[in-house]
């Protein structure tokens, strides 16, 4: 794959990904990820520090799968809706069976009375595998640049 | 428009720490008495975990109440606390959360203080060319830091403004102490620091933690997978002030069959889920008294807890009458082994504002907060399950420990 392809798959992968999460697909959210992987989210200051805990640790796909299950069955919030704005793609390392890349992020969080704000900015750093043919995160960590989530944290970003 | 008169010029409503009256979680002016006579009063305050300022000069910062705080350990390695403002002109004396000084030094006009809070430097003392600078009678000694008292236990760092506050363990009482050394017991290691913005006056908050009513009814979570039910042994413990409160439960020690979470009479209890992957609650049994669930507050604003292995504190700060800031700080101990810590950050996915058994608490606490406006006169919550006791219980079908907060709120208050 020239580098060409790799940025354009990269950015497909994320723009998929943004769109199963606003349009409130959670049960397909597991499937951009590989049966064994790594997904965190966790503020700046403490993956600097190298803590291990931040707001979401899931280290399988079916970790995933019980927070969506969580997020259906179990968890009580008012409704919210996120809007995903991923950008500035940066391809870290990239050889024919994976890559790294490091992507902005800004998600805008709308309750249903109609108040907006900016819920989270930071960076996604993703390890993705092209194998088999669709691309999948081998592991996404989500590093917010505030340490403080505004009232709860519900669905994954 | 008129002002309504608050809960202090028409007092607490007769029937007592059974009734809440509302202002008390939107009054500007109770917000203000707070800060002079709680956290300003005769009251222990979280400040840190001396694992977090481990060498001399090490400081973080805080707060106690909306009063800004300077931690730190000095050249004898003992811990200090200051108020973070400069005694100049007020300026804020550190503005990163943490670091290592010899002195602090304010950016505004460079005077300096030492690491126990001396005045040490003024910077053009003698002026310049014998014009300008401080008066020769100028006194540095009576410009030190506004110091806080401070005391640790087991790793924890407590500070208070006032010289009538009793020491920690008389504070404590011996039972509360107790569950301190219980779970502070050898040195800790920070896993996870993260802050929780609450839009609701901070006292809802400790309602909340402070409410093992509610815990396995609106987290859905914690009754379904079985993780606390009011149908297992535990107990809800209140020192003899009631100012503290512990309630804890202890798993795998309960039949629900004839209880309300029977064949899904509540609809809390959603026993037909199982997780795709259990080892999201892999657990050790960490203490020898086979307590798997505890959360003790200090009166007034700080949380110890633990869920299983998942260890934290929850430090609440007031940011205004309806808002609030809870600093959560995980930890684990230094000589964990690799597969101890990896249970815990798992389990850490049960709490915080993220947190499968914790993420509704934001959301209730904010209910209270919008359903309160534009009240008539004087409503008041119902704190009454359990009656009006005020002490403890094996029974966790009670608010007794919720009215123990009121209690302590009253006292230090005058309400
Ligand atoms: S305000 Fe600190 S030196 Fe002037
Ligand atoms: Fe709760």
């Amino acid at each position: 794959m020239d580098t060409v392809d790799i940025r354009h798959r990269v950015e497909q992968l994320q723009i998929d990904y943004a769109y199963c999460i606003d349009s409130g697909h959670f049960e397909d959210w597991p499937e951009f990820f590989t049966d064994e992987c790594v997904y965190r989210i966790i503020s700046r200051d403490s993956y600097e520090q190298g803590h291990e805990s931040g707001f979401y640790y899931c280290r399988s796909k079916n970790m995933l799968r019980d927070r969506v299950l969580a997020l259906r069955e179990t968890t009580i919030y008012e409704p919210q809706r996120y809007r995903h704005v991923i950008g500035g793609t940066r391809i870290l390392d990239s050889g024919d069976k994976r890559c790294r890349a490091e992507s902005n992020l800004i998600v805008v969080r709308t309750l249903q009375a109609g108040e907006m704000s900016i819920f989270a900015a930071g960076a996604y750093l993703d390890t993705i595998t092209f194998e088999p043919e669709t691309p999948k995160f081998i592991e996404k960590v989500v590093v917010t640049d505030s340490p403080q989530i505004d009232m709860l944290l519900a669905g994954p970003l | 428009m008129d002002r309504k008169p608050s809960a202090i010029e028409t007092g607490w409503p007769e029937e007592g720490l059974t009734r809440v009256p509302y202002d008390v979680f939107d009054s500007g002016e109770i917000f203000e008495r707070e800060q002079e006579r709680l956290f300003r009063g005769p009251t222990w305050n979280y400040l840190g975990l001396e694992c977090e300022i481990p060498e001399p000069g090490d400081y973080k910062l805080n707060f106690i109440g909306t009063t800004p705080i300077i931690v730190c350990r000095n050249g004898e390695g003992e811990v200090r606390a200051f108020v973070n403002r400069c005694t100049h002109r007020g300026s804020l004396l550190c503005f990163r959360n943490r670091g290592n000084e010899k002195v602090f030094t304010c950016v505004y006009h460079n005077w300096s203080f030492d690491l126990d809070g001396n005045l040490k430097g003024i910077a053009f003392r003698r002026g310049v060319n014998g014009q300008g600078g401080m008066p020769k009678d100028f006194d540095e000694e009576k410009h030190g830091l506004e110091a806080v008292r401070v005391t640790t236990r087991g790793g924890v760092v407590f500070g208070t403004f006032s010289d009538d506050t009793p020491d920690l363990e008389e504070y404590l009482g011996p039972q509360m102490t107790g569950f301190i050394d219980r779970m502070f017991n050898r040195p800790l290691r920070v896993m996870g620091h993260y802050s929780h913005r609450l839009r609701n006056n901070w006292k809802l908050v400790m309602e909340n933690v402070r409410d093992p009513y509610h815990a396995s009814i609106l987290h859905l979570f914690f009754g379904s997978f079985g993780l606390s039910r009011h149908t297992m042994e535990g107990a809800a413990l209140l020192d003899d002030s009631a100012w503290h409160h512990i309630v804890y439960t202890k798993r795998a020690t309960d039949d629900i069959s004839g209880s309300e979470y029977e064949g899904g009479k509540l609809k809390s209890m959603k026993s037909n889920l199982s997780l795709a992957d259990p080892t999201l609650l892999d657990e050790w049994q960490e203490f020898d008294d086979g307590i798997t669930n505890m959360v003790q507050t200090v009166f007034p604003a700080v949380t110890f807890q633990q869920i299983t292995n998942c260890l934290g504190v929850r430090h609440l700060v007031p940011k205004g009458p309806d808002e609030a800031e809870m600093i959560w700080t995980l930890f684990g101990y230094e000589d964990d082994e690799d597969w101890q810590r990896e249970i815990r950050r798992t389990q850490a996915n049960l709490v915080g504002p993220a947190g499968l058994i914790s993420l509704e608490d934001g959301a209730v606490t904010n209910f209270v907060q919008r359903a309160i406006r534009g009240r008539e006169g004087h409503e008041a919550s119902v704190v009454e399950l359990g009656g009006d006791a005020v002490e403890s219980s094996a029974n966790r079908v009670t608010e007794a420990t919720v009215r123990g907060f009121w209690k302590g709120y009253r006292d230090v208050m005058g309400l």
